[in-house]
């Protein structure tokens, strides 16, 4: 991770919007950790040092709204 | 509307309804006693014109008189044996006629001075006795004519209970009502839930894979790919996309045929083994994804019935689909098949999250989607269940649900067998 890149947890199951918003995101310069379901996000969360995150609503095993109080 | 501004009409519907039934009770009691006001002043009425008309009769005077003479034991022999009693109980008859009263009565004569009438004049002050005083038929004071009415209560309920019988009725009634439309009410309040529902799913489901084209067409346009196998992977990408969204319609139109009770059924001979396999066919890309398990069992030795095949099908992988989708841990899922009487019965057993007792119910309902709160982590639009109903009971058969929060769900349907 460089220090003047924004870093941005992605959360999305939808595997082709989400390979799609990386690439996406990834070639505007900015780097993204992308998830498939809510719980996986927020262990990457804990992990991880982000600059913003981007949930989706519907995430399988726990929502956007539930992962974003979380 | 808020419920609690439905709960205010509901209990200001109530109060009406009540204040009625009170207004409603005052006057038929007004009424009674009106009536009974109105009986007292005719029977009056009818003795003074009765006592008038036999003073006019000079013979029946002079008879009366006569009597009135003699012994008070023998009174009333003497009247009856010269005619008179007669007379009189014509001359009451033809008064009270006149003022509509037509009810069984009594006649009799007493002396104001005896004990007799003393009981009696006690009852006339309640009322149960009319009297007119006989001064001017026989000339001399002392004596009253009373009449007594046994029937007299009967009439009053006769005339005052019909109308009493009805108010309650046309109450009872206005509350029935009232009641039917407040459950149609409720009911048009949950479709319009559902529908607000559906119509946010609709756009989330649609919105996912336009996102997807919109992104994957932009990378192409602005050519933000390093290689031709990138391009590639974009187009293919928006291809697949693009077939999502015509599933989506389709199933929209699917939902809409729903609605309008649109569909053809074509019946044919089908064996249900081979529609639940192919079923399964269907499912199991879906289902290797998740890891899960389907086992069978078929145990019916009949297994014929008249139906139709894509339908059919489509409701078999609608359950299945159903138990992968609600279900966290890895799903196996149990199809058994038996023949009870001149039915099959198909059961489709889960691992699942099961249904809450509370919300069993409502699952057939459209639109109806089972509340998990703030959880929106599965995608539906609460068609399914609603669809499995209407294509079950329109081949003659049943459908029902057996379930057990966190244990998981049976659903049961009866198909009559092809004779």
């Amino acid at each position: 991770m460089t220090e003047n890149k924004l870093n941005i947890l992605l959360a999305e199951d939808d595997l082709n919007l989400g390979f799609l918003l990386v690439e996406f995101l990834e070639s505007s310069g900015i780097q993204v950790k992308l998830y498939r379901d809510g719980e996986i996000a927020f262990n990457g969360f804990k992990s991880g040092d982000f600059n913003f995150c981007i949930f989706d609503v519907m995430l399988p095993k726990m929502d956007g709204f539930s992962l974003a109080k979380k | 509307m808020k419920k609690t501004v439905q709960k205010y009409i509901l209990g200001f519907t109530l109060v009406i309804v009540f204040a009625l039934l009170a207004t409603q009770v005052k006057w038929i009691i007004y009424s009674i006693k009106f009536q009974e006001k109105v009986f007292q002043k005719s029977v009056s009425l009818a003795l003074n014109q009765t006592i008038s008309n036999l003073t006019k009769n000079k013979g029946i005077c002079s008879v009366m008189q006569q009597c009135f003479e003699c012994d008070t034991v023998k009174l009333e022999t003497q009247l009856t044996s010269s005619g008179v009693w007669n007379k009189i109980h014509d001359a009451i008859n033809e008064e009270l006629r006149s003022y509509d009263i037509d009810i069984d009565y009594d006649v009799f004569i007493v002396e104001t001075v005896s004990d007799t009438l003393k009981s009696i004049q006690k009852e006339i002050r309640k009322g149960k006795y009319y009297s007119q005083c006989l001064n001017e038929v026989i000339g001399k004071t002392g004596y009253e004519l009373v009449v007594r009415f046994p029937s007299r209560t009967k009439f009053f309920l006769e005339k005052t209970g019909l109308m009493f019988l009805s108010s309650v009725v046309l109450i009872f009634l206005l509350i029935a009502s009232i009641s039917y439309l407040l459950k149609l009410y409720r009911k048009e309040l949950l479709i319009a839930e559902h529908t607000k529902e559906l119509l946010n799913n609709v756009s989330h489901e649609f919105k996912t894979p336009l996102s997807s084209i919109a992104l994957a067409s932009n990378m192409i346009r602005k050519r933000r790919y390093s290689d031709n196998m990138k391009l590639e992977n974009y187009a293919d990408l928006i291809f697949n996309e693009n077939k999502k969204l015509q599933h989506l319609v389709e199933s929209l139109l699917h939902l809409a045929a729903i609605e309008r009770n649109e569909f053809d059924y074509s019946k044919e001979k089908l064996n249900i083994h081979k529609i639940i396999k192919d079923g399964i066919s269907g499912v199991e890309m879906i289902l290797f994804e998740k890891g899960g398990k389907i086992s069978v069992k078929f145990d019916a030795q009949q297994s014929d019935v008249f139906a139709d095949k894509l339908h059919l099908t489509n409701i078999v992988v609608n359950l299945i689909s159903n138990a992968i989708k609600y279900s966290k841990k890895l799903p196996i899922i149990e199809i058994t098949t038996k023949n009870i009487d001149n039915k099959i019965l198909i059961e489709v057993k889960d691992n699942g999250i099961g249904i809450a007792l509370k919300y069993q119910k409502y699952i057939f309902e459209k639109y109806y989607r089972v509340p998990t709160g703030d959880i929106h982590n599965t995608k539906g639009f609460g068609i399914g269940l609603a669809y499995v109903k209407k294509v079950v009971e329109a081949h003659d058969g049943k459908v029902e649900v057996e379930s057990e929060l966190h244990k998981g769900t049976v659903f049961k349907i009866w198909l009559p067998l092809l004779n």
